[in-house]
């Protein structure tokens, strides 16, 4: 391996909450592992590298990015735009640059509605005049500009094309050394455009509580309303967890927490949406045959695109609330 | 009086030379009233009725009154039906698959009802849709083989070498045949497609899309859907 | 040109689309807006199918299948009334109006009542103008 020529390594974030990055920091003492196989050529994080580097670079110069967070304003963009040219494999790692994220909830709104709320609604904003962050503005020194903010939050995929993608919220550190051993070794590597660090199989299976096919259901739970048995399905118990659609990898983190998975690492292969299918599934548990009794359940849904959608809402089919 | 069945006629007639009397109460006015005779009527109890014939109000003596009691379907018949994946009517009574075509078999294959379950009736004609059935079932066997439905669904395996279900059980209960169980040992589902009869029920139910239901997957019916909407713009292009 | 919605419609083998296909014998006459495609059971149906029409370009998706108690299948029906009613909420809570996704009972034998309906229907949605769930998507990307 020391004749090998080291792998360059890029890590950027777009629209995220810094979590990707840490879960990268996170590799504790493997670090020495992957520096001795890698350099990092560009981490704003951690390191100090300007945008000029990057755009000085020839192109494929970086061999694996790991670009996380979802692309929410022109400079994502245009970082994730450059990136893809610099790099052999581009990699979406985080469930924001896979299916959106935390973030992606905000096509819930309009960008004009969340300008609103931000600086001139909230509680604590003192803004008497309703100034607006402007793209542009003049000052003695010269120009300063500031990205566009987009209406929608875009997965990384709709953006540029993507090879990999590494999902969680955010995901298990031993899954991204897993996978970059796999790379340094050079192991065969999965077809272009498939989920690598997760399983396809779902939750499940490496579940330990106890499940049985008695999944009924006459009322929806939400956590904080039952005493969790700590062993029972959490289904079982009413409490809607997103595990039977969630690919496994994280080690079943939430649910052995005693909390109900929210399916971060998003669905299967098989699954064209990424919450139909478990929406599907959970009316089909419903235990009821009148509509006013079936609704009547269904009312404990509070919010059902949050529940299906939390981390995949701009992946999905509909993207985005349809505003007229 | 006319009755009802070969050999009933007869039935009828030995009856009445046996002093039985046969009267129709008129249903849409009041129901026969019993009540306790007075101790100078030589009886032990009155019934009052509405004859329907001559339309009077008559009291008849009688020293025992029996009610014939209605029929009534098994307390567990839900379970049964479960169990073996038919159907029951309004009054709890199995339904046939079809009444005039199909009086015998049920909707499961391999599953025949006789006699009372499907609806009250007497001792004739249960002996005659148990001799039905028997013909019915032998006709299956002499056949040598069993046709299957060819739209049965089936859990999807080896994708990525690794099989997709992940053993939440959501398809169990969704199956009206029965025909999904768990393999415990692998902690996945298993379709019996011999008891399947392709609704695809529980493709639509399960969470992973482990479950495909042939000639109906998602990837033909999505194709369906794309093909249909582009003739659609097609056709509003071309209009305008 | 005066505005014709696309509907999209599942009909269930069994009741629906035998009720349709008497609605054509019996040569009534319908609004042609509508796109059918058969499924064994309403059960079937899943709220991909239907998101995938939105996203299509469907103004409206009816679903159609045995009356309560009538399925071929037992009770597929009841299985597509749970999933529809909590589609329901999603649609809305995505912008999309309630009366473009219905879900109705039509037997084999009303052909007349299914003809009606999708009259109906088509009334209804073409007040409601098109759908823009496709328009939208193709400005975002």
């Amino acid at each position: 391996m020391e004749n090998k020529p080291k792998l360059k390594l890029a890590v950027y974030w777009g629209a995220a909450c810094g979590g990707c990055c840490v879960s990268v920091l996170d590799v504790h003492e493997k670090l020495f592992d992957v520096v001795a196989a890698a350099d990092l050529v560009f981490w704003p994080i951690a390191l100090d590298f300007k945008y000029k580097d990057v755009e000085e670079m020839p192109d494929q110069h970086i061999d694996v990015t790991l670009f996380n967070g979802a692309v929410r304003n022109s400079e994502n963009e245009h970082m994730a735009k450059l990136l893809r040219q610099k790099t052999k494999v581009l990699v979406a790692y985080g469930s924001c640059a896979h299916m959106g994220g935390i973030p992606g909830l905000a096509n819930f709104s309009t960008k004009e509605d969340i300008f609103k709320r931000a600086y001139i609604e909230s509680e604590s904003t003192v803004n008497p005049d309703g100034i607006l962050p402007q793209t542009e503005f003049e000052v003695a020194e010269g120009k300063l500009t500031l990205p566009v903010f987009y209406n929608d939050v875009k997965t990384l995929d709709q953006v540029v094309d993507v090879d990999y993608y590494l999902p969680g919220c955010p995901p298990q550190t031993e899954r991204l050394v897993e996978v970059f051993m796999a790379i340094v070794t050079g192991a065969q590597l999965p077809p272009k455009g498939s989920v690598v660090g997760a399983r396809d199989k779902a939750q499940c299976d490496e579940c330990e509580r106890k499940k049985t096919d008695n999944k009924l259901i006459k009322k929806f739970y939400r956590p904080w309303e039952i005493y969790d048995d700590g062993e029972t399905c959490f289904l079982e118990q009413g409490v809607i967890c997103m595990g039977p659609s969630t690919r496994s990898g994280c080690g079943v983190r939430c649910v052995k927490g005693n909390a109900p998975c929210r399916g971060c690492y998003g669905p299967s292969s098989e699954a064209r949406d990424p919450g139909a299918k478990m929406m599907s599934a959970i009316a089909t548990m419903i235990d009821a045959k009148e509509p006013e009794e079936v609704n009547k359940i269904i009312e404990d849904i509070v919010d059902p695109a949050g529940t299906f959608y939390r981390f995949s809402l701009p992946g999905s089919i509909l993207r985005r609330k349809i505003t007229n | 009086m006319r009755t009802f069945g070969k050999g009933c006629e007869e039935f009828y007639t030995l009856s009445s030379r046996k002093n039985i009397k046969f009267l129709m109460f008129d249903q849409e006015n009041e129901l026969p009233i019993i009540t306790k005779a007075a101790a100078d009527d030589n009886c032990d109890l009155l019934i009052e009725m509405n004859e329907k014939l001559s339309g009077k109000t008559i009291e008849i003596p009688a020293d025992m009154v029996i009610l014939m009691v209605g029929t009534e379907a098994h307390e567990n018949v839900k379970d049964i039906a479960h169990t073996v994946g038919i159907s029951i009517d309004g009054n709890a009574f199995f339904i046939e698959k079809h009444p005039k075509l199909d009086p015998v078999a049920t909707t499961t294959n391999g599953v025949y009802i006789v006699g009372t379950c499907q609806a009250p009736k007497d001792i004739p004609d249960s002996v005659a849709q148990a001799k039905a059935a028997a013909a019915r079932i032998l006709a299956t066997i002499a056949k040598g083989s069993v046709t299957v439905e060819v739209t049965t669904a089936f859990v999807n395996e080896e994708i990525f070498n690794e099989e997709i279900c992940c053993g939440c059980q959501t398809c169990i209960k969704v199956c009206p045949y029965t025909a999904i169980s768990f393999d415990a040992e692998k902690k996945v589902s298993v379709v019996n497609e011999i008891l399947c009869k392709g609704c695809g029920t529980c493709g639509s139910g399960c969470p992973t899309g482990a479950i495909k239901c042939r000639h109906f997957t998602d990837t033909q019916i999505i194709s369906e859907i794309e093909g249909l909407m582009s003739m659609s713009l097609l056709m509003d292009a071309q209009e305008s | 040109m005066s505005y014709k919605p696309t509907i999209v419609a599942f009909l269930c083998n069994w009741c629906s689309y035998t009720g349709a296909d008497l609605a054509g014998t019996s040569r009534m006459k319908y609004s042609p807006n509508i796109r059918v495609i058969r499924v064994m059971c309403s059960g079937r149906v899943e709220p991909t199918f239907v998101l995938k029409s939105f996203r299509e370009g469907a103004d409206a998706v009816l679903i159609c299948g045995c009356h309560p108690g009538d399925c071929h299948y037992h009770e597929g029906n009841y299985k597509c009334l749970r999933r529809y009613e909590l589609l329901q909420k999603y649609i809305q809570q995505m912008g999309i109006e309630k009366e473009r996704l219905r879900l109705e009972w039509v037997s084999a034998s009303e052909g007349k009542i299914f003809a009606e309906l999708v009259n109906e229907m088509t009334e209804t949605v073409a007040k409601l103008g098109p759908c823009t769930v496709r328009k939208v998507m193709e400005t975002i990307s």
